[in-house]
């Protein structure tokens, strides 16, 4: 290496992504760019479980040379293909339609961090489309590469494994694209056919394999499961004195609470978790929680269609099994995406269920008529307006308070104004981010879809600076020190994007910020606040 | 006395090359994205750019203000965790150095600009590189930080409930007795 | 390399038109027989691209939200971003189709610096707008350019299509006057076209097929400007061709028109027989996509999946309390049958 480097030098790996065409750019595994791949065990379990939608299980790194892919992948995957083209008429539209105009390419959080031009939505989607034109159509066959066709080797499958488990799911790009050509959905079908030649990864299958066996993400046996309950609850009434009821697995009630179980153990979502608990005593809300049915994220949204619909299926039956009249779900992101766009169709009709009544209010939530699930800033949104909850906000005094549209909630149903309704009544200091950066144009905390593993951290922080540039830009600009969501992916991504991007901003859950502000009857002067630390005032 | 009026003459022209350098660092297909004016559409490109042109000005002062650490931070925290070597990462720092002999080589070849500004610039542009060697450090740090919370906040719950961590007191600086009595 | 490409291949198609009607005097096929072959390929790859998209389902609905859901009265709704009733989404649909809305979604203006900062306040555009409005001087200018041309074909010529000319032209520059579809329609394409070239990511995901269309286009958009204002063609012969087009008589006998009009009737053919393969489909494409043109109401009405597989159960509660069932008793949770219940029915 020369000693007297110029500019030029210092710039030869400005060549490193070549300038050649993307097809003959082979993927490249780096360290914290892809997730580990599923364990043996959890895929044994899912392949029993699901009568064989898991096969070729076996040990293998994405960084192997070889991946043993069995010996007939390329029918395997031509034959899935095939099927999921006459399944979706969204895939195949989709695979038709793109006139690669470009106005996703800056879209993605992925691109706009990294800059790798296979994070351009339009290029991940070329990925599958170039093998739909290479086996599926006649000019494809013909005109090959001039028709945009490929073959299907070995590095395509490498690649959609690097590519499609980039890619969140989050559905910006599908808001500005001119066909509402969804990127989650080729991203879906990609993974569909990665698992028919036994390429997945670890983070989404093992908790969808514990969701199904022990109704959580994370494996938590009944038992251990409501002893952390109690625990709550004993916190609760250290907290506020009051002690608080706490049913679970109860038949006869009429409502039946589902929400995410990362909020059981892990923080900040614990936190969250109490607020529902003490919320739902204080309205004297009649309703049970249920172990079956724990998990209200469902990561089967990420693996396949019939995994998705075997775990949701768990709400619809607890409910029928319980004999409840309807569900309130809890804060989460891409559950409330199953719930909205996917449940009803799949497991319903739900007519053994009711259309929700707020037994407080008298409200009937005509737009969940087919359902019968609300998501509970629906429901205290609701309460809030008919002035049933006694609140003091200035408990809440010490935070300046914004809120990060999740991408589902988001983009997949509209949630936007419900929970910023709840928190301008628990909080008095509320300040929105940057207009293109909030509501339906929100950046993605880039962990969603399973991918928010520890291993994929890079690439996290990567994808991370859209959202961390806008909340930095209102910490500085407006003391911002509190980041709100109603997603527990969120509780878990943003912490560690927070603390990259705009350290001393923390995460907190919606109903955390209700439960600090909720007044309850028979509660002891508060002096802490759900975290134990000392309330505005009380220091 | 003759490098520091031409650099500040010369500022937008410097800055210019500075950044367009920066920007080829990146895949060259998305340079004409990193030069969009969109604040929250191009995070990368609005930040470094805004980042260089305040470090370019403290530059041009005699001492450094207690700006220069954020600004470098600013730069630095994005690189660190995009696709680069750390070399890479902070090299492009040192690119002001070749822009301005690049600039002005005709004065420095002869002798109108004295090596001893020439010296103390460098010195400068150097001690920006090592402050944000450190920067780059504790943001690789910061990176690995969170893949083990990330971990132990999966568990925090578990542990405080069967307490298998103690807990102490919290410290109250009003009650309790100095340490060193 | 990938415009290279497509530029010769549409610079081929010319000579071929040229050395066809030109030097080897097949007016007949050129005139005749082509166009028919491509409107009957066309029609065909047409409707059997549609039906082979209408023969996949819409299992779920999957509408893009852009906007506040139908919530409570209270929140105000954002009918056409996420529409909750078909009227609504036949609303956001002629929003999307005729006004390209999700590309106008770029068109937000940018403000830099504001007045608290001390800075002036400027706005800036994001570059998609630039996209949008190429894209709508493109899309609109065909679209007239195609409708004026039915004066070719009908008879007499209604006066609608009189009042549109008469529009076209108002500008009454050049004679014959100029039309200004025409010109916009040239000046969209070599925009787009422009926009391929100068953007390097689109440079980097334009493929070959990209292109072609576009110069097939401005071929064609040229040629027409070139018969009309230059290489004048007498219109009388040429509407005489397009009605026995029209009328499928093949017995018209075809002279005096210039070797132009073939080639603009050429790269037409080609046109409209390359769309049902093309990503030009995109055109009927954008009727279909199940991310705008559902309501966002599946929590709110049943839709049936039609391969719904009824096989794909839960784990059910029944497995669930067996496994842990000890456990949960011991916890004091509810359990549908007691330790001995159990051990009973295992015994059976």
């Amino acid at each position: 290496m020369a000693w007297n480097v110029k500019p030029e030098e210092l710039l030869q790996y400005d060549y490193k992504v070549p300038q050649k065409n993307w097809m003959d750019v082979p993927p490249e595994f780096k360290p914290g760019t892809w997730c580990y791949p599923a364990k043996p065990e959890i895929l044994e379990y899912l392949n029993k479980a699901t009568k064989g939608d898991f096969p070729h299980i076996r040990e293998w790194v994405p960084t192997d040379v070889d991946w043993k892919l069995p010996e007939d992948w390329r029918e395997r995957i031509k034959k899935g293909f095939r099927e999921r083209l006459d399944k979706y008429r969204s895939f195949k539209v989709f695979m038709d339609v793109c006139v690669r105009c470009g106005a996703c390419a800056d879209k993605c959080h992925f691109y706009i961090g990294g800059g790798d031009p296979k994070n351009m939505p339009v290029l991940r989607a070329e990925l599958l489309r170039s093998i739909y034109r290479g086996e599926f159509t006649l000019a494809g066959k013909i005109l090959g590469r001039l028709a945009g066709a490929r073959k299907l080797e070995e590095d395509v499958v490498k690649e959609w494994f690097l590519y499609f488990y980039q890619c969140t799911e989050c559905r910006r790009c599908s808001l500005f694209c001119p066909y509402g050509i969804d990127t989650a959905e080729i991203t879906m079908m990609a993974r569909e056919l990665l698992h028919l030649v036994g390429c997945n990864i670890n983070w989404i299958l093992e908790p969808a394999s514990n969701s199904n066996r022990t109704g959580n993400h994370m494996g938590i046996q009944p038992h251990a499961y409501y002893g952390m309950m109690e625990f709550m609850c004993d916190d609760i009434e250290e907290i506020t004195g009051v002690k608080v009821n706490c049913p679970v697995n109860e038949k006869g009630h009429e409502v039946l609470f589902i929400t995410p179980s990362g909020d059981i153990f892990a923080d900040p979502g614990t936190y969250t978790y109490m607020g529902y608990l003490m919320l739902f005593h204080e309205i004297g809300l009649d309703y049970t929680w249920s172990t079956y049915a724990s998990e209200g994220g469902n990561f089967g949204l990420f693996t396949s269609d019939r995994m998705m619909k075997k775990l949701n299926a768990k709400m619809y039956a607890e409910a029928k099994r319980l004999g409840v009249k309807y569900i309130i779900g809890g804060e989460c992101g891409h559950m409330w995406r199953v719930l909205n766009q996917y449940m009803d169709t799949m497991n319903g009709p739900a007519d053994f269920l009711e259309t929700p009544v707020s037994p407080i209010t008298g409200t009937r939530f005509e737009s969940a008529a087919g359902t019968s699930m609300i998501h509970i800033t629906e429901f205290t949104s609701d309460l809030m307006k008919h002035g049933k909850l006694k609140l003091d906000p200035s408990r809440n005094d010490d935070k300046i308070v914004t809120f990060h549209d999740s991408c589902n909630p988001a983009r997949a149903m509209g949630l936007l104004d419900e929970p910023r309704y709840v928190i301008q009544n628990v909080c008095n200091n509320f300040v929105e981010m940057p207009e293109d950066t909030i509501r339906e144009k929100t950046f993605c905390c880039a962990g969603g879809s399973g991918l928010n593993t520890d291993e994929f951290m890079e690439m996290r922080m990567r994808g991370g600076i859209g959202r961390g540039n806008a909340l930095r830009h209102v910490q500085q600009k407006n003391g911002v020190n509190t980041l709100a969501t109603i997603c527990a992916i969120d509780r878990a991504t943003l912490p560690p994007l927070a603390n990259y991007w705009a350290p001393g901003v923390e995460v907190y859950g919606v109903h955390e910020l209700v439960a600090n502000a909720l007044v309850m009857t028979g509660e002891k002067p508060r002096e802490v606040d759900l975290r134990q630390e000392p309330l505005p005032g009380m220091e | 006395m003759t490098l520091a009026p031409l650099l500040a003459q010369h500022r937008e022209q410097i800055l210019d090359r500075w950044f367009d350098l920066i920007v080829r660092t990146y895949p060259g297909l998305s340079a004409v994205f990193l030069k969009k004016n969109h604040r929250w559409g191009n995070p990368v490109g609005t930040n470094i750019h805004g980042a260089i042109e305040k470090l370019f000005d403290e530059l041009l002062q005699p001492e450094a203000s207690n700006d220069l650490a954020p600004l470098l931070d600013a730069v630095v925290r994005i690189r660190a965790v995009q696709d680069y070597r750390p070399s890479e990462a902070v090299a492009i720092l040192l690119f002001v150095k070749h822009v301005v002999r690049e600039r002005f080589a005709a004065e420095i070849e002869s002798g109108r600009i004295p090596a001893k500004e020439l010296h103390e610039f460098d010195n400068k542009v150097d001690t920006m590189m090592l402050i944000a060697f450190d920067i780059y450090t504790k943001c690789r740090n910061t990176v690995m930080e969170n893949r083990l919370e990330d971990f132990k906040r999966n568990f925090t719950g578990l542990m405080r409930k069967h307490k298998i961590i103690v807990e102490y007191p919290k410290f109250d600086s009003g009650t309790s007795e100095s340490g060193d009595g | 390399m990938n415009a290279l490409y497509s530029l010769f291949a549409v610079f081929a198609l010319v000579v071929i038109a040229l050395v066809g009607a030109g030097a080897a005097g097949m007016e007949q096929l050129f005139g005749l027989y082509i166009p028919w072959l491509a409107i009957a390929v066309f029609l065909v790859g047409f409707v059997a691209k549609v039906i082979g998209w209408a023969k996949s389902p819409v299992p779920f609905r999957i509408p893009t939200t852009a906007g506040q859901m139908k919530s409570h009265d209270w929140i105000r709704h954002d009918k056409y971003d996420n529409p909750a009733t078909a009227g609504q989404t036949f609303v956001r649909m002629a929003l999307e189709v005729l006004l390209f809305r999700s590309l106008f979604r770029n068109l937000t203006a940018q403000r830099f610096g504001s007045a608290q900062d001390g800075v002036d306040v400027k706005i800036r555009y994001a570059s998609a707008k630039w996209l949008w409005l190429f894209a709508l001087i493109f899309h609109y200018s065909f679209l007239v350019v195609f409708i004026r041309h039915w004066r070719l074909f009908l008879d007499p010529v209604p006066s609608a299509l009189l009042a549109l000319e008469y529009a076209d032209t108002f500008l009454q520059i050049g004679a014959p006057a100029l039309y200004m579809s025409g010109a916009a329609l040239a000046l969209g394409v070599s925009l787009l076209l422009l926009r391929r070239f100068v953007v390097p990511q689109v440079r980097y995901i334009s493929q070959p097929a990209d292109y072609f269309p576009l110069f097939l286009i401005l071929g064609v958009a040229l040629s027409g400007i070139l018969m009309r204002y230059w290489a004048k063609t007498d219109i009388m012969a040429v509407k005489e061709v397009t009605m026995a087009l029209f009328s499928l008589n093949p017995a018209v006998h075809i002279e005096g028109i210039g070797v132009v009009f073939f080639v603009h009737v050429f790269l037409v053919s080609c046109l409209i027989a390359y769309l049902p393969f093309s990503k030009l489909m995109h055109m009927g494409g954008v009727f279909l996509s199940p991310t705008r043109n559902l309501p966002n109401d599946s929590r709110a009405r049943y839709h049936r999946n039609p391969w719904n597989d009824p096989n794909v159960k839960a784990h059910s509660y029944a497995a669930y309390e067996d496994e842990f069932r000890e456990k949960m008793i011991e916890a004091g949770l509810p359990v549908e049958k007691t330790l001995e219940e159990a051990a009973k029915t295992e015994a059976q």
